[in-house]
């Protein structure tokens, strides 16, 4: 626009009828070119509608917001409708010398253009007038409890068990499984657990009869997986439901162990104790430390227990830097600072034997623990009857 | 088993100070014995009572008004208080036990506790009292004050003051460590863990009495069961009570005293592991030992008053006339010593551990004899043991040791320690250390390993170590390695991430599908269950299935742990049932629960010398109960809440059909006898052969080829029978279904279907028809198939009501026709309509309205 008054003079001066009488100010006292006239006079128009629109939103629907939108579009026709002033202004062409035409229709559709983005511009203000008055008067009740699809759940047991699959599957451990009834060669004795050994003592077990039992620990996939997978390097995570004649809040007849094989040609229990630290760390948080205690399997040797710091307490035995009052026993760990998490050692040779394998040339590790007890710490349930009850008031709160 | 500080204290020194802290701290002490492999499980503190401590008279006066008190000043390293006393051997510059303001005494016998106040006693301040034997419960002496050592400390609480207290260690200990149940073999490994000498008692033995060989004979006749056998023979014995050290040892770790020589006999076996049997000599017939197996018919009435019927399989200490003892196991009333025995026939044997294992279950009893023989007891000390209680009993019960002792082995009994040989490089390389040899050999020999100067007996770099008789475990290489790194503790091996090549780790087809199918129906709004895989006769029956059904084939337990859990399930469905109603009971009345189990079905003619004969199945159950939809509690509108439906359920099963990828298929009603006859339906699927191992349970058994049309599930409304066999109320809705059938059904790849963007066409229909018909029956009369532009035929409803006839339904319909490639014109779209609406008019039931 701001070089409308030099191209204008060009065609000055108006060489028709003149009934536009020139603005009088100090500025000038040249008569107005009609095409400059109707952009002043568009610009004042539209001034006066915008300013009903800055009194508007805020002072709630008025007299004036509901006659708005009718002003503009009357404002609209009288400017831009097929019989408005700038289409006036075309029609009127005809009086003009041909050489100054072109340049005429030139002005007249920028003008047109002009006016065509203003009220544009202003219509999308009055919508959003409009819109802002409408959503202003809701009366949702938006504290409502909202429109739910039944919340599902999955068993705290299973979200566990797929963790510690998950992080071992990462670390390239394939997935293997045995049976829960088998034979006691499987359970017992290719362990390294012969007939009327006292070892025996620390499997209550299940009979089906003499033969048959229901396995007491996942280590029977040990021995299925190494008998039918010989010589070659073995990474194996087993998951599954293991049994013992035991009942009560801590022991449960059926429960849930992950068992871990790796065989190859340099395994060592550093080895061990590697793997065993990082799914620590990765399960019960990156400051958790571990350690180990001599113990007894059959299948190991050696053989041991391991212990992470608690993570409630941070292995302090007390509450002070997790919330809790100052001194507050940590009832985790029984102030001990440390959880018993599992069993597990180097394989013992005479497993390597059994399943027809040169422990010379191979060694190995595996570890064991209980899933339905890293559940229990994890989500802090005090009766391992909870897990088996399906009492819908646990279920639903995983 | 249960170890007396005080006790191990007799075996090695721990006066002495590691790390800054005595070694009897109780901590440390208790960290070590764990950090062994002897777990510490519990720790009582024992003659210990609260603000009783060992305290230094310091000045001692006459009361100024009662000639038999005297007024002290008494100091506990901490503070200096006046006490009273009226004991007249109190004095200045003793050592006492005081009991502070605010302990608590147990008081003496029949009178109540008495709890120690600030006092005045005739005008002089007493705040506290010296005690004397009775008060602190160490006696029955009233005769004084307790005067302690003068080396005592002050200040020790009275459970740390020698003599006086004790802590008993719980422990542990693993079946392969028979060594360690016993007090020196406790104690060798404290030694060892703190690099001090063990110091072992001594036998001390003067045989004066007569030659053992005219007194009584041995006859080892079943020399699989005990491959040693001893005796020595005590005469003129007085048998009575024990002497206060062995009433005080046996009472410090809960043993009660009995008479002189059980108890010593008791002694031993806790101090040294070795069980051992006194018989009164008196009492033997023939004086003749029979170790032999029993006869069928026998009869022995055991120490704890039960007659035992004695089988073939029994290994007995018998003498000329019948059973004295359960060998290993427990001794007999008769032959049991008592006040009248004089002379004693003394046994110490090794029996064979699987023998006295066998013998104790097949009565039913354990002893601390057959814990400690089922294990293993040391073979090289036998003779040894004989001599050393021998020896004990003569000196602390009277009598004479006659000369000699008896002597039968086996053959097979080892005469000299076991020689094992280590490679102290495999040593490193097993447990990931840097262990020097020399290491190795100090580690080993600390718990009584020997090594042998025949370092290069092997010709190659390895030392043989002579085993002690006492650690029967150690057989191998690998036993030694795991004892070097026991005895280095566990935690100082270096934590090292093993280096693997790189695999794909995939999952089993199984779990990935089960996994597959657990997200959807927790997605579908179900909660799921886990169920112990026990269940009973009782429960399976109130499904009423066929005998010839696979589900009737079921496991039972030998052993189970109660009538409810006497089988392995063949179906989750009744432990489902279970719960349900359970939660029924518990006001959740919506029930939507899923559960992924294992079944077992009985496969006797699969059983071989390994497989078991059993089919283990994952099946899938579901359980729907309640309302449905609580979706919008407080709207009002009744459209979203109501009971539970069938085509809920059915809802359900074709999303998880889809999500799986597999084209539902079904066969209605289903022939499940839980189930409704008419409102159910089986689930039907083509199955791919099966995979090796994988078994269809609807389908028949192992089918070759392709297979189409199986059953691999049914679902429907629980029938009424059922629902009241288990309490619920109804309706209960139940899905089964075979995993491995749903993998044998999923397609093994999913194509993408072109689909068009030119616009559908929709033409409606109107249907009456016979209440009769059903849907499925009138789709199966439209020529779907062949019309190919024909995409959908959507039931939109079905309805009965005004200008519905009585006893018939309208069925509205709506046709969705769409051309992948170009516009349909309408003509083409009526020329279809017609073809299916002509098909359909064949059909006389159908009526367009």
């Amino acid at each position: 626009m701001a070089r409308w008054a030099e191209r204008l003079a060009g065609i000055f001066p108006w060489p028709g009828r003149s009934t536009v009488k020139r603005p009088t100010g100090p500025e000038s006292s040249n008569p107005m070119h009609p095409i400059e006239e109707i952009r002043v006079r568009l610009d004042a128009d539209m001034q006066k509608l915008e300013t009903l629109i800055a009194d508007g939103p805020g002072a709630g629907p008025s007299e004036g917001d509901k006659a708005l939108p009718k002003q503009f579009e009357d404002l609209k026709v009288k400017y831009t409708g097929k019989k408005g002033e700038i289409s006036g202004l075309l029609r009127s062409m005809g009086t003009l010398a041909p050489e100054a035409r072109p340049e005429f229709g030139k002005l007249v559709n920028e003008l047109r253009d002009y006016a065509d983005a203003r009220f544009s511009a202003l219509q999308a203000k009055i919508q959003e007038v409009e819109i802002a008055g409408s959503l202003s008067g809701s009366s949702l009740d938006a504290t409502l409890p909202g429109y739910r699809v039944p919340a599902g759940s999955l068993h705290p047991m299973t979200q566990v068990r797929e963790e510690i699959i998950s992080f071992f599957q990462g670390l390239g451990f394939e997935m293997a499984l045995a049976p829960e009834v088998d034979n006691d060669w499987y359970n017992f004795e290719a362990l390294n657990i012969p007939p009327d050994h006292p070892s025996r003592d620390m499997h209550d077990t299940f009979y089906v009869d003499d033969k048959v039992v229901l396995r007491t620990h996942t280590s029977n996939v040990q021995v299925h997986y190494m008998e039918t997978h010989r010589d070659q390097p073995i990474r194996i995570i087993a998951p599954g439901f293991v049994y013992r004649v035991d009942n009560d809040a801590t022991h449960s007849p059926m429960f849930q162990q992950v068992e871990c094989l790796v065989v190859d040609k340099d395994i060592s229990f550093a080895n061990l104790k590697g793997t065993l630290f990082l799914w620590a760390k990765h399960m019960f948080g990156t400051e958790t430390t571990m350690r180990f205690r001599p113990s007894y399997f059959p299948f190991t040797e050696p053989s041991a227990e391991m212990d992470v710091s608690c993570y409630f307490c941070k292995g302090s035995g007390t509450l002070d830097g997790a919330g809790g009052a100052p001194g507050q026993p940590c009832r985790t760990c029984k102030t001990t600072g440390w959880i018993e998490i599992g069993g597990c050692g180097s394989v013992d040779p005479n497993v390597f034997g059994k399943v027809g394998w040169d422990p010379e040339k191979f060694s190995g590790f595996a570890f064991g623990f209980g899933i339905d007890r890293i559940t229990m710490l994890k989500y802090g349930i005090p009766d391992i009857s909870h897990l088996t009850r399906n009492d819908n008031r646990f279920l639903k709160q995983f | 088993m249960e170890v007396s500080l005080n006790w191990i204290k007799k075996y090695v020194d721990l006066s002495g100070s590691t790390d800054g802290r005595p070694d009897d701290d109780r901590q440390a002490l208790s960290q070590a014995l764990t950090s062994l492999g002897l777990e510490v499980e519990g720790m009582r503190v024992v003659g210990g009572l609260p603000g009783v401590v060992s305290a230094e008279v310091l000045e001692c006066a006459r009361h100024p008004e009662a000639d038999k008190l005297s007024v002290c000043q008494v100091t506990d390293g901490t503070g200096t208080y006046p006490v009273v006393c009226g004991a007249p051997n109190v004095a200045k510059g003793q050592k006492v036990l005081l009991a502070k303001v605010g302990a608590e005494l147990p008081g003496r016998a029949g009178e109540p506790p008495l709890k120690i106040k600030k006092a005045k006693l005739r005008g002089q301040e007493s705040h506290g009292m010296i005690c004397a034997e009775d008060e602190v419960g160490l006696g029955e002496s009233h005769d004084g004050i307790l005067v302690l050592d003068p080396s005592v400390p002050v200040g020790l609480p009275m459970d740390r003051i020698p003599g006086l207290g004790d802590v008993v260690f719980e422990l542990n200990i693993t079946p392969n460590r028979p060594d360690a149940l016993n007090h020196t073999g406790v104690a060798r490994e404290i030694a060892a863990k703190l690099g001090k000498p063990l110091r072992y008692p001594e036998a001390m033995l003067n045989e004066e009495g007569a030659d053992i060989g005219g007194l009584v004979q041995i006859d080892l006749q079943d020399i699989a069961g005990c491959t040693k056998y001893v005796g020595r023979v005590i005469q003129g014995v007085k048998v009575g009570p024990s002497p206060d050290w062995l009433v005080k040892s046996l009472k410090s770790i809960g043993k009660r005293s009995i008479n002189n020589v059980v108890d010593l006999t008791n002694f031993v076996l806790l101090e040294l592991g070795q069980p051992s049997h006194a018989f009164d000599l008196g009492r033997i017939k023939g004086r003749k030992v029979v170790i032999r197996k029993g006869r069928d018919g026998e009869k022995l009435v055991t120490l704890d008053g039960v007659e035992r019927k004695i089988t073939s399989e029994d290994m007995l200490i018998a003498d000329a006339e019948g059973p004295m003892v359960l060998a290993g196991v427990m001794g007999g009333k008769d032959s049991e010593v008592g006040p009248e025995t004089t002379d004693i026939f003394l046994e110490v044997a090794y029996f064979n551990p699987a023998t006295v294992r066998r013998q104790g279950r097949r009565h039913g009893l354990s002893s601390d004899s057959s814990y400690r023989f089922e294990r293993g007891v040391d073979p090289l000390h036998t003779a040894w043991v004989a001599d050393y209680l021998a020896g004990l009993i003569a000196r602390w019960c009277g009598g004479k040791v006659a000369k000699g002792r008896l002597e039968k082995s086996s053959p097979e009994h080892p005469t000299s320690p076991r020689i094992v040989y280590l490679r102290p490089g495999r040593v490193n390389k097993l447990l990931g250390t840097d262990l020097r040899p020399g290491e190795c050999v100090r580690r080993l020999e600390a718990i009584g390993l020997k090594l042998k100067d025949d370092a290069q007996a092997r010709g190659e770099e390895a030392m043989g170590f002579a085993i002690p008789g006492f650690r029967g475990d150690l057989e191998r290489e690998a036993d030694l390695i795991e004892e070097i790194a026991r005895l280095g503790d566990y935690n100082a091996i270096p934590v090292v991430l093993p280096t693997l090549p790189l695999v794909s780790a995939g999952l089993p087809p199984g779990e990935s599908l089960a996994r597959t199918l657990r997200h959807h129906l927790r997605d579908a709004g179900l909660n799921e269950a886990l169920n112990l895989r026990f269940s009973s006769r009782k429960a399976l029956a109130k499904l009423g299935l066929a005998p010839e059904d696979p589900r009737s084939a079921y496991v039972p337990l030998r052993n189970p742990l109660s009538e409810e859990w006497e089988i392995l399930p063949t179906t989750t469905l009744p432990a489902l049932l279970n719960a349900a109603a359970y939660n029924q009971n518990n006001q959740e009345k919506n029930v939507r629960l899923f559960e992924i189990a294992k079944c077992f079905y009985h496969r006797p003619e699969e059983r071989t010398d390994r497989a078991p004969g059993i089919l283990e199945e994952e099946m899938l159950y579901l359980v729907l109960a309640g309302e449905w939809a609580d979706r919008r509690p407080w709207s009002g509108d009744p459209a979203t809440a109501g009971p539970v439906e069938f085509h809920h359920l059915k809802g359900i099963l074709e999303n998880l059909l889809i999500a799986t990828g597999i084209k539902s298929q079904y066969a209605f009603p289903g022939s499940e006898p839980y189930l409704h006859p008419v409102e159910s339906g089986a689930i039907l699927a083509d199955l791919a052969p099966p995979a090796p191992g994988t078994e269809i349970l609807y389908g028949s058994k192992r089918a070759a080829g392709w297979q189409k049309q199986a059953r691999i599930g049914g679902f429907g409304i629980l029938h009424p029978r059922v629902l009241g066999g288990f309490d619920l109320k109804g309706p209960v809705l139940v899905a089964e279904v075979s995993l491995s059938g749903l993998l044998a059904a999923v397609p093994r790849d999913r194509k993408f279907k072109a689909f068009g963007n030119f616009s559908a066409v929709s033409r409606d229909l109107n249907l009456l028809v016979d209440e009769s018909r059903t849907h499925g029956d009138i789709l199966s009369k439209m020529p779907v198939s062949r019309i190919p532009i024909l995409q959908e035929a959507r039931l939109n409803s079905v309805y009965r009501g005004t200008g519905v006839p009585a006893g018939k339904k309208a069925l509205h319909y709506s046709f969705i026709y769409r051309h992948t490639e170009k516009t349909l014109t309408d003509e083409e779209v009526n020329k279809a309509q017609e073809k299916l609406n002509q098909e359909l008019a064949k059909d006389p039931g159908i009526v367009f309205k």
